[in-house]
């Protein structure tokens, strides 16, 4: 699905889910914000801050957040880019150092299985994508922070210009500047 | 888009096909990198390479969450509401 369909089908779920906070699915559409909130908590922290022994915090925060704001954000639209700024701030606040702390989660190179619903995966085909995607997440988390947050923001969690201008606080020609200048290095990182 | 020079020596930058990918140029600007494109290899190739990278981002983290974790939130999703009420 190309990115502005992604958005709008996210933001036509968004009012469907808050729609329903009042009546009978309640706690069902509940539920759904909330592991949504957790798993971009999750994938921020992991994307843009590089450390899975922050996530948790990250995703606690986010759950707590969402639990106790949801009920008063009735724009859809509103809802979207305050859900990412909620994570964003929770991901860069709860930076605490843990060293004597083993991390609990695992990281995306572990060797959980992804929650993927499919056919039947190939080995090989596997072992060929897990390594692109390794290689590829090493790149990324290599990436200056300010164009980390930015190619994260638009180009994985598929976010428009204008949405991640708001997300960040920069203007949409900051936003875009820093994008092309992301892919660039991404870019050369791959090819190195 | 003025042509700067083509197949090895070709100066038209990835920040600009990054662009052009973006959609932020004009139909008629659009026409001439396509123009451009047809005859350039070596722009055909920045401009494969920024879509392997787009493609990469789009793919990446959403198809990497493990069973666990996403068990793990639910679990905490529930709680937090049946506590509540």
């Amino acid at each position: 699905m190309a990115h502005s369909a992604q958005r709008d089908a996210d933001r036509d779920r968004y009012a469907n889910l808050l729609g329903q906070l009042d009546g009978r699915d309640a706690p069902k559409a509940m539920e759904r914000l909330l592991v949504d909130a957790q798993s971009l908590a999750y994938r921020f922290s992991l994307m843009v801050c590089g450390h899975t022994e922050d996530a948790e915090d990250a995703m606690q925060d986010a759950l707590m957040q969402t639990y106790k704001h949801a009920r008063r954000i009735r724009q859809p639209k509103g809802f979207r880019t305050w859900l990412y700024r909620t994570v964003k701030n929770a991901c860069l606040m709860s930076r605490r150092t843990r060293v004597d702390q083993p991390a609990r989660l695992e990281s995306l190179d572990g060797d959980d299985a992804p929650d993927v619903a499919g056919e039947e995966p190939d080995p090989e085909k596997q072992t060929v994508a897990a390594e692109e995607r390794r290689r590829f997440q090493a790149a990324f988390r290599k990436l200056p922070k300010p164009y980390r947050l930015v190619a994260f923001l638009r180009d994985v969690e598929g976010l428009s210009t204008r949405e991640v201008a708001e997300v960040v606080g920069i203007t949409e020609a900051n936003v875009k500047q820093r994008l092309h200048r992301a892919r660039v290095m991404l870019k050369d990182a791959l090819a190195s | 888009m003025t042509r700067r020079g083509h197949g090895p020596h070709c100066d038209v930058d990835l920040i600009h096909w990054s662009r052009y990918l973006d959609g932020e140029f004009s139909s008629a600007k659009c026409r001439q990198c396509e123009a451009h494109l047809a005859d350039c290899d070596e722009c055909r190739e920045k401009l494969r390479d920024l879509r392997r990278v787009v493609v990469a981002s789009r793919s990446v983290a959403r198809e990497s969450m493990p069973a666990s974790v996403k068990a793990a939130m639910r679990k905490q999703a529930r709680a937090l509401i049946k506590g509540a009420r």
